[in-house]
């Protein structure tokens, strides 16, 4: 009974989170087929380990996205992955440090993109990395050839703006 | 603990964006536990990493959500029920983040009821099983009640002063066997002990005998074991000059057999 119900509830809740976890998916993996199939890993994922959820430790969406995140990951070092695209890979992530806000996203919140715009680039980059590709500080200034220090005050600086940028209406 | 210094130490924002070593994990988590004005700059913090997030949004190939519910559907339910695929409606450019935000509310409070049946579900189940550990302990109690009971009862017959002590000593081919019958006359009630008895083997029990004007009279069969020198109740006498213990056929037999007799003793 109260399964049931549950099955339902997962329909809304994966109408609310897919698009903005298949945004960070194909980020990692370009591939729409790909990163589809990752979706849909992520999702069976949060639905086995639903029970292991704890609120207490933070909001549903880190939790969906560090499931949906490391799912892809993971995949990204799976042999399927690098013998299909591993060129494609190196572009990307290239095509991260140079893309401009709001290019390939969904036009579904263009309201919030325009808002987005507002971020410095460079801000936009190391939050890119942190919170869509999973990298630490550390990683991203290696591989990027950045002084640690200016990765963590971009940081700052980026989670500063954001806030300020996103303060308004909705609560949570 | 400064609440001010903590959150602009940044420490929050670096556990938002998993970038917090497991041990800083540990802190966080504790001092959003203690401190909820913590708690709320933690919610406020993942909040707008959410709407960035979903500023980010790209729409998934419709196939995806259908295959998520089947296989739900599938892996947790043995009925036959279709999966009811719910689409949203579509919007215009105007309502977007009016509808954007509603949906959010609305999937987070789902969440929160479908978390709550989840926990309701443990809770139910946990209720269940402590009933049933509850069940077992109260008849592991009543068990030791009854055993309480006997000891009780057992300690004031042997310390009645008109229970007898009969010391049943090993015949010569048992020279080391030995054991004791507590007898009440004024009962009758019988009581053995077994002091230093060899097993018997499979074909074989013991049997205790009182001997009552000259006759042996059966009070009843008894095998060895770990329990053994506990005294153990046996048939009720009221008239005996000895008792004996043979080792007969297995369950006892209805005369003893003398060369088979173990230990004995006169009352």
């Amino acid at each position: 009974m109260l399964r049931d119900g549950s099955s339902e509830q997962f329909a809304i809740l994966y109408d609310a989170y897919s698009g903005a976890l298949f945004g960070i998916i194909k980020r990692i993996i370009p591939d729409e087929e790909q990163a589809s199939d990752i979706l849909q890993d992520a999702f069976i994922k949060i639905w086995d380990k639903r029970n292991s959820f704890d609120g207490s430790k933070g909001s549903i969406f880190t939790w969906m996205l560090n499931i949906a995140r490391n799912t892809a990951i993971d995949f990204t070092r799976s042999k399927h992955f690098k013998s299909a695209s591993k060129n494609q890979n190196l572009d990307n992530n290239v095509g991260i440090l140079n893309r401009i806000s709001g290019s390939n996203t969904n036009t579904d919140v263009i309201g919030m993109n325009e808002a987005v715009k507002n971020l410095p680039e460079e801000q936009r980059q190391i939050i890119d990395l942190m919170y869509f590709n999973g990298m630490s500080q550390d990683e991203i200034a290696n591989e990027y050839n950045i002084p640690l220090g200016t990765v963590k005050t971009r940081a700052r600086g980026a989670m500063i703006k954001l806030r300020a940028l996103f303060k308004v209406g909705v609560t949570a | 603990m400064n609440i001010k210094e903590y959150i602009s130490s940044g420490i929050l924002e670096r556990y938002a964006l998993g970038q917090c070593d497991a041990m800083e994990m540990k802190s966080v988590q504790d001092a959003i536990t203690s401190y909820p004005e913590l708690r709320t700059e933690l919610n406020e913090i993942e909040t707008a990493l959410f709407k960035y997030a979903q500023s980010n949004s790209i729409a998934p190939p419709s196939k995806i959500k259908a295959n998520v519910l089947s296989h739900i559907q599938s892996s947790s339910n043995s009925e036959k029920k279709e999966a009811r695929i719910i689409e949203m409606p579509r919007k215009t450019n105007h309502y977007k983040w009016i509808a954007a935000a509603s949906m959010i509310g609305f999937a987070i409070s789902t969440w929160m009821n479908f978390i709550q049946s989840e926990r309701y579900n443990r809770v139910h189940s946990e209720l269940t099983s402590l009933r049933q550990q509850n069940t077992l302990l109260a008849e592991d109690l009543n068990v030791n009640r009854a055993g309480y009971k006997q000891s009780e009862e057992l300690f004031a017959f042997l310390s009645d002063t008109t229970t007898r002590v009969i010391s049943m000593k090993g015949t010569t081919s048992n020279p080391s066997s030995i054991a004791t019958i507590y007898w009440n006359p004024k009962t009758s009630d019988v009581y053995l002990a077994v002091n230093a008895l060899p097993m018997a083997d499979d074909q074989s029990d013991y049997q205790l005998w009182a001997i009552v004007d000259g006759v042996p009279v059966s009070a009843g069969v008894f095998s060895v074991n770990d329990t053994s020198s506990v005294p153990q109740k046996m048939e009720s006498f009221t008239n005996a000059q000895a008792f004996a213990v043979t080792l007969e056929k297995k369950g006892g037999s209805t005369t003893p057999t003398l060369e088979k007799l173990v230990v004995i003793g006169n009352v």
